[in-house]
């Protein structure tokens, strides 16, 4: 596949040595020719330099022929300018673009256009090292803050029906993993030990959420 | 009518004082603190609101709701776009945005068909002169 990278910032650079490295063709267009120091010496790709915002500059970077089109350049503006230019003069099928701001993010996927929005995205991963989360946060629903997390069936909730971790408006369990194989949940499926279910939590219900996978602890120095 | 105004630069400056000696009603959005007090003096007028235009929640402040026209005239053709795109999304007003690189119009013609953004670009305008200027000239020989 070839893509077409804008910005060679920190996650422009590292994106297009991750895909370089996976053997696709890789095309990154900076107006500063510095960065693409970041690129490192084995990157077999392509440097354009210019702006991404330019309808002339793409053209020569191969946009016409890009399979997939990233703009990470370090303003939400640019990056959303460059997508559309992207998508309605280059016609290239898969886009993607960072926008730090979330309401705008929501805003331009109704373009069509898909949005990474790390300051959500950020923020929740913070939150959930700070609270020594017993889960990953494998998606963020940035368009709201219901959150998708996944935790693991201690021994001693094995036999506890899906219906017991759910509680309406709040907590929903979707999906459940054993071992290698992925079910959808149903409420009275039964949970086995080390089962890894995947629930869809509201903001105000994550911490009792937390507190059904997590061991109490005993306070030091009692008894 | 009410126009609102995104950018206060010496464009924006202008169009102000001739709209509202025309007898609109204008609000200007703009980042910079200080060149919004300083056009505030010079308009003698209390038109601006400080703020991201870019941002809907300001362009919302401003008062975009019942704008009848609004100006995307910041000196970046990025900033204009998500300006049009924002008052696309939540409003009716007519929008004229400023276009630096003329190519980018068709980016903002794409925007919406029904009720274009009506685009303006100086380096366009010059371009056609020199064209009429230069087809205009007698040949010589």
């Amino acid at each position: 596949m070839r893509y077409l990278i804008v910005g060679c910032g920190r996650v422009g650079s590292t994106l297009a040595k991750l895909l370089d490295a996976d053997g696709h063709e890789v095309i990154v267009v900076d107006e500063d020719p510095n960065a693409f120091k970041r690129l490192g010496q084995k990157f077999k790709g392509h440097v354009v330099v210019g702006t991404g915002i330019d309808y002339d500059v793409l053209k020569h970077a191969g946009a016409a022929q890009a399979d997939g089109f990233i703009a990470v350049t370090n303003g939400d503006n640019r990056n959303v300018m460059a997508a559309l230019i992207a998508q309605r003069m280059f016609h290239i099928k898969k886009i993607v673009a960072r926008i730090y701001d979330p309401t705008r993010g929501m805003m331009y996927r109704e373009l069509g256009i898909d949005t990474v929005c790390p300051t959500t995205t950020g923020a929740k991963m913070i939150r959930d090292v700070l609270m020594e989360a017993p889960w990953d946060t494998l998606q963020s629903f940035d368009f709201g803050k219901v959150t998708s997390l996944t935790a693991t069936i201690r021994a001693a909730d094995a036999g506890k029906r899906v219906s017991d971790f759910e509680r309406a408006g709040r907590i929903r369990i979707a999906a459940i993993r054993t071992g290698k194989s992925v079910r959808v949940a149903a409420n009275d499926t039964v949970l086995a030990e080390s089962d890894e279910i995947n629930a869809i939590v509201a903001p105000e219900a994550i911490s009792e959420f937390a507190q059904m996978f997590t061991d109490a602890r005993v306070p030091e120095g009692v008894g | 009518m009410f126009v609102l105004i995104v950018g206060g630069g010496k464009v924006g400056s202008y169009l102000t004082r001739a709209l509202v000696g025309q007898g609109h009603e204008v609000v200007i959005v703009e980042k910079a603190e200080r060149k919004a007090r300083l056009l505030e003096q010079l308009l003698e007028r209390n038109v601006t609101v400080v703020g991201d235009g870019c941002d809907p929640l300001v362009l919302e402040q401003a008062g975009l709701k019942r704008a009848d026209v609004v100006i995307a005239d910041t000196g970046d053709d990025e900033d204009n776009l998500v300006v049009c795109l924002i008052t696309k999304k939540n409003s009716t007003a007519k929008c004229i945005a400023r276009v630096n690189n003329p190519r980018n119009k068709l980016i903002f013609d794409s925007l919406d068909e029904k009720n274009p953004v009506t685009t303006i670009s100086s380096t366009e305008v010059i371009l056609d002169a020199i064209h009429k200027h230069v087809t205009a000239a007698p040949v010589s020989s």
